[in-house]
């Protein structure tokens, strides 16, 4: 796609990428400086285990070079960590990053299913409010908006699992298949109802209420006026020209939302069993694995990134103007 | 402005707020919620930390009128001690997040330039990773008390009073008693402090609110996970901690809905009244 007198798109994303590195380089120095303060490296593990002098001591410190600069060390750190290596878990005395690569895709399909969910339900809840605002659903989005924002998911995550889970018997509650049982997709989605449906409760309020303020602001643009004029009915004229020019602030709402999904996510693994990174987090925070904590906090940073930037990419697209300024 | 005028102002915010029905029926909620768990326990003898061996677990009864946990303690007691520490570090925290979000928000909006750009490079930074991660990560290395979790959260929480104060502060600053301020020679503070702050602080007063509740849905998630307020210490998550256990959800409800419904309710409330203030500030905002 290239847009006569603008900036084509392909160099629009890689600007896009380029200006998240920063970010990038600022948030991952910061989680390494708190490593650096975490008790316990990988000369104090050899010096539990035997007894060693404090010339010993010294030679294995600077054998594993942590003697030199810290901003030498972060270099290193980060060129290991481009090729995946990411040290050895403590606890599992396994390589981390398979540790944590096993536990990514849970995460991400947990994530993902939520969200999904969250837009398929609050975009036609935020549309039908504002097609007649103050009316019997206008109220019932809202109201559903404000419970959905002041619900502690966590305390959520308990009541439907003591509901659906134990008290009605209808959905499993804990971990991604039945234990012993064979791994059936059936199976997986029965799992996967719940967690999911808590993350899309939690987003629902703030997409709703964005939809439905974008489509007020929207719709008394002067092309509104136009389309109505020309004989639209009014299901075309919210839908077709309404509800696309108002997804940028929408974008914007679930933008600004992911780090509150993994965040989420941390606690909603935790009770469900669910074996993504943030219950990973969890269980190598009690057993004091401080390698598997960072390099979870790591790959949350890439996660969070790496939505920023689809979502920054699909500004442009829907928005050439976005694509064009820059 | 003189005295008399400030009394009207402040008059008419009252009508206005008390015209906001839910908001005023959330207010006196919390108002009486505060009396109950800060006032409370000076009349009464509620001891959160004595440990009834002949109930372990036991059911609400006339002892225990919400029953106990699966050690002994008195679940009332613990939900007004866990108010307390839950309440404070909503307040305390959601201070700390003003006194460092208002002047970097200020000085971006006023000095523009460089200043501009690295505040809002560091709004960029802290809206693009999950506060609830980095503080269970600096939890996990330096440990958490009150104090440390008030201050934590207080720094997450600096970003949207800084946005905000910092919009508000773009236009004030083209205004003309800021250039007539500063022909008469007034330093970058008076104006600051004299001129601008006074005419950008009334989001502020809307946001109070929303910075409490979300502050305290914070720690009680990070209680509830363990790496928040700990025991023998109560605040509400942490009583909700022990629904992690299977047999208590499914067996023993009155150990964690209670401190979940409260929990709720109390957010909603300080949510209505957030409402209730924003409605009565700023009438254009309404909804």
């Amino acid at each position: 796609m290239y847009v006569k007198g603008g900036v084509p798109l392909p160099r629009y994303i890689f600007k896009r990428i380029l200006s998240t590195i920063p970010v990038f380089l600022i948030l991952t120095f910061l989680v390494f400086v708190l490593s650096d303060f975490a008790p316990g490296n990988a000369v104090d593990i050899v010096a539990s285990e035997q007894k060693l002098s404090q010339e010993a001591y010294d030679a294995l410190i600077h054998q594993y070079g942590l003697d030199r600069p810290l901003l030498v060390r972060y270099g290193d750190w980060l060129l290991d960590l481009m090729q995946g290596e990411m040290g050895t878990s403590l606890r599992a005395k396994a390589p981390i990053f398979d540790l944590i690569s096993q536990r990514m895709g849970p995460t991400l399909i947990l994530m993902l299913s939520g969200l999904v969910l969250a837009i398929v339900i609050a975009i036609p809840l935020g549309v039908a409010a504002a097609f007649k605002p103050y009316s019997f659903w206008d109220n019932c989005s809202s109201t559903l908006a404000f419970i959905g924002n002041a619900m502690p998911s966590f305390f959520l995550a308990l009541c439907v699992l003591y509901i659906f889970s134990s008290k009605l018997g209808l959905l499993p509650g804990s971990g991604m298949y039945s234990a012993g049982g064979a791994h059936t997709f059936g199976d997986f989605l029965s799992h996967l109802i719940l967690p999911a449906c808590v993350v899309a409760f939690t987003l629902i309020g703030d997409i709703v209420k964005q939809t439905r303020a974008g489509l007020l602001e929207v719709l008394n643009e002067d092309y509104i006026k136009t389309a109505r004029a020309k004989g639209l009915g009014e299901k075309a004229v919210i839908i077709k020209h309404g509800l696309r020019n108002s997804l940028i602030p929408i974008i914007t709402v679930i933008s600004l939302s992911i780090p509150y999904i993994v965040g989420g996510a941390v606690v909603i693994e935790q009770i469900f069993g669910w074996p993504g990174i943030g219950s990973l987090m969890i269980s190598s925070i009690d057993g004091r694995d401080f390698g598997v904590v960072m390099g979870v906090a790591t790959m949350i940073c890439i996660i969070v990134m790496c939505c920023n930037i689809v979502l920054d990419i699909l500004y442009g697209v829907l928005d050439p103007r976005i694509s064009r300024s820059k | 402005m003189t005295d008399t005028n400030l009394l009207i102002h402040k008059e008419s915010f009252v009508k206005k707020f008390v015209k906001h029905k839910m908001a005023t029926v959330a207010f006196i909620i919390i108002a009486l919620e505060v009396i109950l768990v800060y006032v409370g326990p000076l009349i009464f003898d509620w001891d959160p930390y004595f440990i009834d061996t002949a109930a372990l677990g036991a059911p609400p009864s006339a002892d225990h009128i919400l029953g106990t946990d699966t050690i002994g303690r008195d679940i009332f007691a613990r939900l007004v001690y866990g108010g307390q520490i839950s309440i404070m570090v909503g307040v305390l925290s959601t201070v700390v997040s003003f006194i460092i979000g208002i002047p970097l928000g200020l000085c971006a909006g006023y000095f523009k330039g460089k200043t501009e750009i690295l505040v809002m490079r560091a709004v960029d930074i802290f809206q693009s990773f999950p506060g609830m991660v980095m503080i269970l990560v600096l939890v996990a290395i330096f440990g958490s008390s009150v104090l440390t979790l008030i201050l934590m959260i207080g720094v997450m929480g600096w970003v949207s009073p800084a946005k905000m104060i910092y919009s508000a502060t773009l236009s004030v600053r083209e205004k003309d008693f800021v250039d007539s301020a500063k022909t008469l020679g007034a330093g970058h503070l008076t104006i600051l402090v004299r001129h601008i702050l006074p005419n950008v602080v009334s989001p502020i007063w809307i946001l109070i609110a929303f910075r409490v509740s979300s502050a305290m849905l914070m720690e009680s998630s990070l209680s509830f996970l363990g790496a928040g307020i700990t025991a023998p210490q109560a605040s509400w998550g942490n009583i909700i901690n022990a629904a992690q256990n299977a047999t208590v959800l499914v067996k023993e409800p009155w150990i964690w809905l209670p401190a979940g419904i409260i929990l709720f309710v109390t957010v909603i409330c300080i949510n209505l009244i957030g409402e209730g203030v924003r409605d009565a500030l700023d009438p254009k905002m309404k909804r």
